[in-house]
């Protein structure tokens, strides 16, 4: 008898519980790739983060550890050719300098644009165009019960009306002045400090071209009434949409076990990244009701 | 198409026209009445001959007004010889005795002792039921799936589970049919299980080659089970005690011997042990499986035969800060068949078939909530025929026709609550039917002693809403027998498919979602060569084979990178459409009887698939892709009481997707930049290899019970003796504290003994 409940245990143990342990995988050979992002804004100056990918067990991955600050990066148009040169920034949300390229030549609406990086001997090229529009937000409100595929939250509501007869795609902005005494901003801000606020997902005009449009977003960062903002939207060229909407899919894919691993598609041949073009709707400003 | 037909027409028609008698009758089993499956029939002295189809019958022309021999054998029973002079043509019913054997004489399989050689088909395996019930169970379980997996060109799927995947197909491309009805799901225990009760189970073949025209519907195997009808010349109760389970099985005549009927049931009793242990009372689990046939002998020229399954598994596991699900699922079937013959050449069956499948899973992971549901409804009406018009020939053809009613779909996304409440709801669920149905005719020629052709067609057709799909599968195998013992045959067989299980790559749990296909979702159609030489040793005692196959699939259907569904989704648009193809070479060395008795069989194979929407539009390895799979079974009879068996099996691991780097992101916004995962490539990590040894003692006596005699046998079974921690799948992450990046293999069954009571009164 004694037997048979050490066997019916041992089988029911097994039902709700597996064995689990530390592995070392045996590591491919990783080739290590530049990794490029570059989105052109009409009438900003180019900013460009140059990196570089790493193995994944590699323990390297800050912007630090990783920024390529020896190649030269030229973007240009059929009139003029800008360098650009390394300089960083303090990032109060990361705790951390990041550095990357900067061009002195502001971008121009309805242009072609060419990317150069000369790297270890190595040239990366690619293209884009300046051509898309800005869209206008027609209305901010708040609401603060909504519920999506991201679950039930409060949501800024942001009504805009499509551009008509082209393909577009859309990401949400907000800046804000935050302090450190909000709920999950690091302490290494000692005053207050700005912080930008895009949106994950990138929302597409597949069928509803032309249409009103309303989109619901759950705002990042603990805030109470009286809090004020600026919003934005952000209109998205294709190669851009897509690597970013890849990136909103990849992040849902791993922390939802029910999900497809997701592959981040790059349009810069023989590098990993994004050379695209974005514009801004007008800025509205908002303010928490609670 | 045209010629095809004209060719096997003519070659049918100009053989059908030479004078003869014919035989006719079935071949049944004298202590139980069950029909003879393959009963061998011949001519002695003339070597023609031919075997009896699924329901025992046969049909022989003989020489008008000549004596002859005509040998009836069945391995495992006493021949039967039978003199005839016969001027016109002559009903013979046979009912052959059981051989009382002893251990040196065991034979593991019933079918003609070089029927491997001689028979007009390959890539066929006949899965000797009795084999099945002395191999190593899992849990005091034996059953006919775990065996199939250990066949040449059949792989299982995650350990521990009854999935199995044919020479580079998916699970979706094996039809599996019981009593002719299409069983979607056969599993219990999340596949730990099969859902056939193997004390039900009179017949099992398994086809994965070289189809015959009278099977399609799926790319890359038949597997055909057919339930025990019954005795009709006694009452027997069967049964058994396991670990996890109690079966009952009770058969016996009706009326006066023009009847039977079988009854048989098995069930779980894991959710009274769970009840038993408080600490586990968050987990519930049940299953059953009942069958039960009637067969009715209305005539020598009328037999009906109804036989339903039920099979149904419920589970659920809820507590804080875990996995938590609800899964339901199962299958049923119905079946009413009619055996006809018109004459003694002709015999049909003409079935009516309903069957159903249900899978409904609730998951719940932290905030993320995941809902599957898949309904299929299936009403099949068919007619087969065939006809024996000498023994050069035996000509198969039919019609079918099914509609489909599916009702496919899936939610997945973030909620705050740890409810497994119902998200989905079923009103606005979106039903499709569609209709198939098809047409064939197969003629099994002997051109010469040594020459054999097996040539069919079938033309499949399909309709969903608008949208329609014609097929055109031809069908051929040929062989050419160089001796007795040696022969060479060679295979050619196009097959369509109109139903689609879309697998995931990602969950451990069976959430795949059947589809039927449409204007996006194309049918998906392989095409298959395949060479094989099969030898005989020593007086046929040891079987070898050889295959070498070759098969391309295309319209192969995958989920979207990243797809996350939502109610409303439609599941047609969120997929992506590629083509797999899948070579290798099968081994097997079996012995077939004596003492000891058992098979080695080893397949290297390569299956490859290539989507442009997936992995950068360049190929990668399929998910069951395994270069080597090794398996060795031995039976070990030391008395009439003792017998001991093993199998071993090694295989390559799994691929699985992993990241092979990482990069910095910047333009997300502060909340989202961050670090993200490079993939290289699709199913570019392969799992350790997976290895086990399971073993089992069988001690059977005989005694009796209130007077009563019966026959018992005590089982034990060691799954994994070794308790070799195989991988089930591994994933890696980067740990929120110190940012470095780990590894982890979760593996799940280690060794598992069971013990088991069976008895026959």
């Amino acid at each position: 008898m004694k037997t048979t409940v050490i066997i019916l245990s041992a089988f029911i143990l097994l039902l709700v519980n597996n064995c689990e342990k530390n592995i070392v995988l045996p590591v491919h050979d990783y080739k290590s790739q530049l990794s490029v992002e570059c989105i052109l804004e009409p009438n900003k100056v180019p900013v460009l983060y140059l990196g570089k990918t790493v193995s994944y067990f590699d323990t390297l991955n800050t912007n630090t550890d990783l920024f390529v600050d020896n190649a030269l990066v030229i973007i240009s148009t059929s009139n003029n050719h800008d360098t650009l040169q390394v300089t960083s920034k303090y990032n109060y949300y990361r705790c951390q300098q990041e550095y990357f390229y900067q061009g002195t030549i502001p971008v121009v609406q309805g242009r072609f644009y060419h990317l150069r990086i000369e790297y270890n001997g190595s040239v990366y090229e690619a293209d884009t165009e300046t051509n898309v529009h800005p869209v206008e937000i027609d209305s901010i409100s708040f609401v603060a019960n909504f519920s999506d595929l991201y679950g039930e939250h409060e949501g800024v509501v942001v009504t805009f009306t499509d551009l008509l007869n082209e393909q577009n795609f859309y990401r949400y902005r907000m800046d804000r002045v935050l302090t450190k005494s909000k709920k999950d901003i690091p302490n290494c801000a000692n005053g207050p400090f700005a912080a930008s606020e895009v949106g994950r997902s990138v929302y597409f005009d597949t069928n509803v071209d032309g249409a009103s449009l309303t989109i619901v977003i759950e705002p990042a960062f603990q805030h109470q009434a009286g809090d004020t903002a600026r919003i934005y939207l952000q209109t998205l060229d294709t190669a851009s949409a897509r690597f970013f909407d890849d990136l909103d899919r990849q992040k849902s894919a791993k922390i939802n076990p029910f999900i497809e691993p997701v592959f981040i598609t790059s349009n810069i041949p023989g590098a990993f990244g994004i050379f695209g073009a974005c514009n801004y709707s007008n800025s509205v400003k908002f303010t928490y009701p609670e | 198409m045209k010629i095809y037909l004209i060719i096997i027409i003519l070659i049918g028609s100009l053989i059908a026209s030479e004078k003869s008698v014919t035989i006719s009758g079935y071949v049944l089993d004298a202590s139980s009445g069950e029909s003879l499956i393959g009963t061998n029939v011949y001519l002695d002295g003339l070597k023609i001959g031919t075997s009896t189809n699924s329901y025992g019958f046969y049909s022989l022309s003989i020489p008008v007004e000549q004596e002859v021999r005509v040998i009836f054998s069945y391995m495992g029973y006493k021949p039967q010889v039978k003199k005839l002079f016969l001027k016109k043509n002559f009903k013979l019913t046979i009912k052959l005795s059981p051989q009382i054997i002893s251990t040196e004489d065991i034979v593991v399989t019933a079918r003609k002792k070089n029927e491997n050689i001689e028979k007009k088909q390959m890539s066929v395996m006949d899965v000797p039921v009795r084999m099945v019930k002395q191999l190593p169970a899992i849990l005091g379980e034996t059953d006919v799936l775990k065996v199939i997996q250990l066949l040449p060109g059949v792989q299982s799927g995650s350990e521990g589970t009854t999935g199995f995947y044919v020479r580079g197909g998916n699970a979706d491309q094996n039809l599996v049919l019981l009593d002719e009805a299409t069983v979607y799901n056969p599993n219990h225990l999340f596949g730990l299980l099969s859902s056939f009760n193997s004390r039900a189970i009179n017949n099992v073949t398994m086809i994965k080659g070289g189809f015959p025209a009278q099977y399609g519907g799926r790319l890359s195997s038949i597997l055909n089970i057919s339930m025990k009808e019954g005795n009709s010349k006694s009452y027997h109760v069967d049964g058994g005690l396991g670990v996890v389970t109690s079966k009952l099985t009770v058969e016996g005549p009706l009326l006066n011997d023009k009847a039977s009927f079988i009854v048989s049931a098995r069930r779980t009793y894991l959710d009274l042990l769970l009840k038993a242990f408080p600490s586990l009372s968050n987990t519930k689990y049940s299953f059953y499986d009942l069958n039960a046939k009637v067969n009715y002998k209305i005539s020598h020229n009328d037999r009906f035969f109804l036989s339903y399954f039920s099979g149904r598994d419920n589970a659920a596991y809820i507590a804080a800060n875990s996995l938590n699900y609800d899964f339901k699922f199962g299958n049923s079937t119905s079946t009413l068949r009619w055996n006809h013959l018109f004459g003694e050449k002709l015999f049909s069956n003409t079935s009516l078939v309903y069957n159903t499948y249900l899978m409904n899973l609730k998951t719940n992971q932290g905030n993320f909530y995941s809902e599957f549901y898949s309904q299929i409804k299936d009403i099949t009406a068919k007619t087969d025929f065939e006809y024996f018009p000498n023994p050069a020939h035996t000509i198969k053809f039919g019609v079918q026709y099914t509609q489909h009613s599916i009702t496919p779909t899936g939610t997945s996304g973030n909620i705050k609550t740890d409810s497994l409440a119902t998200v989905l709801n079923a009103a606005h669920i979106q039903k499709k039917t569609a209709a198939e149905g098809s047409i064939y005719m197969n003629d099994a020629i002997n051109v010469s002693k040594s020459f054999g052709l097996n040539l069919g067609v079938r033309v499949p057709a399909y309709k969903i809403k608008q949208t329609s799909y014609y097929g055109f599968e031809p069908r051929a195998t040929l062989k050419y027998t160089l001796s007795p013992v040696a022969s060479l045959k060679a295979a050619y067989t196009v097959m369509h498919q109109y139903l689609h299980l879309v697998p995931s790559s990602t969950a451990s749990f069976p959430t795949d979602i059947w589809l039927p296909s449409s204007k996006t979702v194309k049918p998906q159609r392989s095409e298959q060569y395949a060479l094989g030489y099969f030898r005989n040793f020593e007086k046929n005692r040891y079987e070898t084979s050889i295959e070498a196959y070759y098969k391309t699939m295309q319209n192969q259907v995958a989920f979207k990178e990243g797809t996350q569904l939502l109610e409303q989704t439609d599941i047609d648009q969120q997929l992506v459409f590629g083509k797999g193809w899948s070579y290798g070479v099968e081994l097997l060395a079996k012995k077939r009887s004596g003492k000891y008795n058992g098979w080695i069989s080893y397949t290297l194979s390569w299956t490859n698939q290539k989507f442009p929407d997936l992995n950068f539009g360049k190929t990668f390895p399929f998910k069951y892709d395994k270069r080597h799979d090794l398996s060795a079974v031995g039976i070990y009879n030391f008395n009439k009481n003792w017998t001991i068996s093993a199998d071993f099996v090694f295989t390559s691991g799994n691929v699985v997707t992993l990241p092979e780097g990482r990069v910095n992101v910047y333009e997300g916004g502060d909340l989202y930049n961050g670090v993200f995962d490079v993939y290289t490539g699709r199913n570019n990590y392969r799992l350790g290899n997976y290895h086990r040894l399971d073993v089992t003692a069988t001690y059977k006596y005989a005694s009796s019970f209130f007077n009563k005699n019966y026959d018992g046998e005590f089982v034990l079974s060691i799954y994994n003796l070794y308790s070799h921690q195989n991988p089930y799948f591994i994933y890696v992450d980067v740990d929120g504290v110190t940012h470095k990046p780990y590894a982890k293999q979760v593996s799940l069954l280690p060794i598992i003994p069971s013990l088991s009571f069976n008895f026959r009164f």
